[in-house]
């Protein structure tokens, strides 16, 4: 077991490495989608600017607030799209020209190994944007801000990462029936209501929706309460629980996945 | 003009091939709009407004932009990057076409099929749900003019993204420009937010620039009441731009034909 995760590691380690060095050949390229993704940035905090100069707050949430969940959901953001987004075209590409006997013939998890091959370095230097609209929110309004709390935001953020590249995983799936398969759009396209307060969610069957089947209430809502020691606990442990329950059927799925694989070209 | 309405009509058929792709998009979309939805209900919430919408409203604006999804965008940068990249023009050089017009009809072939599909996914809602029925304006005036403005958009949308395309001649991916102008215009055109809840500067700025024609004023015309003096100013605006896109356009094109090295640039 601890000799197949080395092996991983190690793999992944190789993939990063190559990645960057296609980085370095495309350094403009990087620059560019860096000012690209400032612009959406801008157009973001833009955004809740003329929202809450209307509007005083959403269940008792101001502007300073909200642009701090923003920062905090774009750092998850961020993230999702040089780890996980990059991979979905890839993915498709390996299912459709019949590649993907090269990913399962390998002694080696086939989930990640398929799903975490491409990395999109360029987007980690755009990382540097969320801090900046944190640190905005931060100084702009006094948050009570403790060692705990940011352990804890951290450790969610970890959790909520794992969780956003399962749901990735998920909606690949049906890859292996359909080949042509536009539902890897699933994520970016819902992501919004994740960037407001849980209490949005105001019915008993939102409530089950986005807490417990696609759970968005706690993907950057969690990291963001343990940040300014707001979290109710509960609702931590409910996150570490969502994780396991994902891993799980997201193997299932993708092991009946496999099983109707028949290579594209075959 | 027979070889580009040919060819039109291939990429056509070539599109419905991948309609199942074209379908899963386009409801992800929908379900994206969904959540739009959600979130301005919440915003929202207790009759409150911004500026002159209402929940109402701001569905409705949502809700039609679906319609305009569909126009010219970055994809014809990539497919142009791809031509060039690949070394595929070669062969189009040695025929006796042009390749502005080839470009043109290539990508019209496949817009086209996703502009159908938009409109049958899009168009029901809008007439079907009372609250939105009751904003839009169905009437012959503002369909003529909703078809002008499309045509119009898409004109100029194709020569901007045909001159971002020939950047490909010059460097070895134009990606990070495709997500510079994607982010840009998602602000400019109001696809994010309806440009008349910014400040007032932001509107006069973003009036004498082509980008809300392709989007906002679409949306505008069909959920609100619009003086007949903005018709005359979007009309001058779009044209005056598209004639200065398909210009730059050719310019670029002639000189990046002089540094096309054929396969392996």
């Amino acid at each position: 077991m601890i000799k197949n995760i080395k092996k991983l590691i190690k793999v992944e380690l190789i993939l990063m490495k190559l990645n960057l060095e296609m980085l370095i050949e495309y350094r403009l390229n990087a620059v560019l989608i860096f000012f690209g993704s400032t612009l959406y940035n801008i157009g973001a905090v833009m955004f809740i600017t003329f929202v809450f100069n209307r509007i005083p707050n959403i269940y008792g949430w101001d502007k300073w607030d909200m642009i701090l969940i923003y920062g905090v959901g774009q750092f998850l953001g961020y993230i999702y799209l040089f780890s996980t987004y990059s991979n979905n075209h890839s993915f498709l590409n390996l299912i459709q020209k019949g590649d993907f006997d090269s990913i399962i013939t390998k002694p080696i998890n086939s989930i990640i190994y398929a799903t975490l091959r491409n990395f999109s370095f360029e987007h980690i230097f755009g990382l540097i944007q969320p801090f900046i609209i944190i640190l905005y929110a931060l100084t702009s309004k006094y948050y009570h801000i403790t060692f705990a709390g940011i352990i804890f935001c951290i450790t969610s953020s970890i959790l909520s990462l794992i969780i956003i590249h399962l749901i990735n995983v998920i909606t690949l799936i049906p890859t292996f029936w359909m080949q042509e398969n536009g539902f890897y759009r699933f994520y970016p396209q819902t992501t919004e209501p994740m960037n407001y307060p849980y209490e949005i969610f105001d019915s008993k069957l939102l409530k089950v929706i986005f807490f417990y089947i696609i759970p968005y209430a706690l993907l950057v809502n969690i990291p963001f309460r343990a940040l300014i020691g707001k979290l109710d606990i509960k609702f931590f442990f409910l996150e570490i629980l969502v994780t396991i329950i994902y891993a799980f059927i997201t193997k299932v799925f993708w092991d009946f996945g496999l099983k109707n694989y028949q290579s594209a070209s075959s | 003009m027979k070889k580009y309405f040919i060819l039109f009509k291939i990429l056509f058929q070539v599109a419905l091939e991948h309609r199942a792709n074209i379908i899963s998009n386009l409801l992800m979309h929908l379900l994206g709009l969904g959540v739009f939805y959600f979130v301005w209900s919440k915003i929202l919430a207790g009759g409150a407004s911004i500026e002159s919408y209402d929940f109402n409203s701001i569905v409705s604006y949502y809700m039609t932009s679906g319609l305009f999804i569909a126009f010219f965008n970055t994809r014809t940068t990539k497919s142009m990057e791809k031509m060039i990249k690949d070394g595929k023009l070669s062969n189009l050089l040695v025929k006796p076409i042009n390749e502005f017009l080839y470009v043109f009809f290539q990508e019209l072939g496949k817009r086209i099929v996703v502009i159908i599909l938009t409109t049958i996914i899009f168009l029901p809602p809008l007439i079907l749900i009372p609250n939105i029925r009751n904003t839009i304006n169905f009437s012959l005036g503002a369909i003529f003019w909703t078809t002008l403005f499309s045509i119009l958009s898409n004109l100029f949308l194709f020569t901007f993204f045909f001159s971002i395309g020939c950047l490909a001649f010059w460097f070895k991916s134009t990606s990070g420009f495709r997500n510079i102008t994607g982010n840009l215009l998602s602000i400019l055109k109001g696809a994010w937010f309806p440009i008349d809840i910014a400040p007032t500067f932001l509107q006069n700025i973003f009036s004498i620039l082509p980008f809300q024609y392709t989007r906002y004023f679409l949306i505008k015309i069909i959920i609100s009441d619009i003086p007949k003096s903005l018709y005359i100013k979007g009309l001058g605006v779009i044209i005056i731009y598209t004639l200065l896109f398909t210009s730059i356009s050719l310019v670029l094109w002639k000189k990046g034909l002089k540094k096309y090295e054929s396969v392996g640039i």
